[in-house]
Order: structure tokens, then sequence, then C-alpha cells
């Protein structure tokens, strides 16, 4: 559904279609890497390895 | 009634395969929703355990040859500043070797160990307590330590020997664990400690695992390498 459809707005032949759509995971690739998975690390708390009188409190 | 007439034949249009009824593409687009999450899900496990690593160790590395600038300098600063290196701990039976940064904020914690403010340094009387993650680069493999086994701190002038005493499996609040005397908060130190702490179990945040050793022996750097490093017990 959304994988075509996106396959289909890419412009040019095959061969463009392809660069772009590496190019397009590439970007999403870094999204997650370097934005969004750094900031779910932190909002799970999976960073915390410290002990501390308010750990556990909200 | 027989009219003379016949149907004409099926023609077969290319509008029949495409179309679908509309709870067919409602399921398709479900099924790669839910697979865009499970391949989003896996890759942030692989984040968790194996990017953190390695970015980690791209911090680490810049952190080491700082801190080897920082003690070949003629003016080095007698307490490190939040954030820079000021030891190096070595554990051989891990084959692992950190430079220990001062502090344990997230950002001191992704240069790898951190140590906490306000506690001992190496060699001093008190508790030096250090956290690290629980990733392959830090202190995924804490709880293999025993007993015994040998922790080295090595500062700009001399080699620290600790010896594990043991370890316990604590609640993240448990803050009598870095205190100057472990297990004993309020009781004035007597022995030079020292504590590492990480969370516990694996991947996992609800419990802290803390590993407590106590001071051997020290030696100048100019007496040479620890022999205790050259061991793998």
């Amino acid at each position: 559904m959304i994988y075509p459809w996106i396959w289909d707005k890419l412009p040019g032949g095959r061969l463009t279609r392809t660069v772009c759509a590496i190019l397009l995971l590439a970007a999403a690739g870094g999204f997650l890497w370097y934005v969004l998975f750094p900031l779910a690390d932190s909002l799970f708390g999976l960073d915390e390895v410290t002990v501390e009188p308010s750990a556990g409190q909200p | 009634m027989v009219t003379g007439q016949t149907a004409p034949p099926y023609q077969h249009r290319q509008d029949d395969d495409l179309w679908e009824p509309p709870s067919r593409r409602l399921a398709r687009g479900a099924g790669e929703l839910m697979v865009t999450l499970g391949v989003i899900a896996l890759l942030f496990a692989a984040y968790a355990v194996y990017g953190k690593a390695w970015r980690i160790e791209a911090e680490q590395r810049l952190v080491d040859e700082r801190l080897d600038r920082i003690w070949t300098a003629a003016n080095a600063p007698s307490a490190p500043a939040p954030g820079l290196p000021l030891a190096r701990l070595h554990i051989p039976k891990l084959d692992r070797r950190w430079a220990v940064v001062e502090g344990v904020t997230q950002a001191d914690l992704r240069k790898g160990p951190g140590h906490y403010p306000k506690t001992a340094r190496p060699g001093e009387i008190g508790n030096m307590a250090v956290a690290g993650h629980r990733i392959p680069s830090v202190f995924w493999d804490l709880d293999r330590l025993r007993t015994g086994d040998t922790i080295v701190a090595e500062t700009r002038n001399a080699w620290f020997v600790y010896r594990v005493t043991g370890h316990r499996e604590v609640l993240p609040s448990s803050v009598e664990v870095v205190a100057p005397t472990p297990n004993r908060p309020g009781v004035p130190p007597e022995r030079a400690m020292l504590t590492l702490t990480t969370c516990n179990p694996k991947l996992q945040n609800w419990q802290r695992l803390a590993v407590f050793a106590e001071l051997a022996r020290s030696q100048a750097k100019t007496d040479g390498r620890p022999p205790e490093l050259e061991l793998k017990k």
C-alpha cells in the first residue's frame, strides 16, 4: 500500500527510482539511529545505571 | 426464452485484477504497518545493544587519548572537571580497560564509565564509585566477576590494585552501595574501596548490580606495570 505508493511517486525510470529509494531508506535509517532511538533510549530509562535517592520515584 | 441471440463472451478486463474489497486493502495496510513496526523494533534492539556500544567505543578512544594528553601536560589539573577523564580502570579477567570520566550524567556516561562525584578517587580511603552502561563495550560482563578477581585503577603516577570482595543486586534507590563505607551509610571509612554499578538484568533497568572491591596494594608507575594486569584469572 504505502510502499508501492511511494515507489510510484518517485521520479524517473527504474534506476533513478532505485537510487531515490536507497537515499530515502538511508535518511530514514539516520533519523532512527541518531534521533529517534537515543530519544527512546532515554525515555524508556535504559540509560539509567546509577543509584540515586530519587530513582524509581515519579 | 430462446431468442436466437447469444450473450457476448466475458471480456477479462485489467481493472478486475486491480480491484480488491476494502477489507482486503485494510488488512494489507495493517500488515505493512506491523511489518514496518517490527523492523523498527528489531533495529532499536540492535541499537540498544550494539549501536550504543559502538558510539561509546568511539567516544572512549577520544577520552583515552585526552587522558594521555592530560597526564603528560605539565600543569595537569588536580581535580578533573565534569566530563573529563580522571583515571583508567582495567579488569584483566574481562580483558577490558576504560578511561573513567568525572560525573554520571547521561552525557558523561555516553563517553564510558563515570566516576560518582564526591566519592573517593583511586587509592583514597573511602569508596571510589563508578557507574557504566550494561552494554558490550562497557560493563556487560560485570556479573562474571567473582571474589578475588582483580580490578586495577591507573592514575597519572600510580597503579592501585583492588580485589573483588562481593556483589549485590539492589534497587536503583539503594544509595548505600556508594556510601564511603559501602552498605553502611554514616560509618566513617577506614579502607579504600571501589564500587562499580550498572543496570541489572542486562538490557533492563529495574535493578542495579553493584560489585565491591577493596584496595589490596598499590605501586608507583616508575616500578612498571603490575603483574595482575597480565593475568586473566
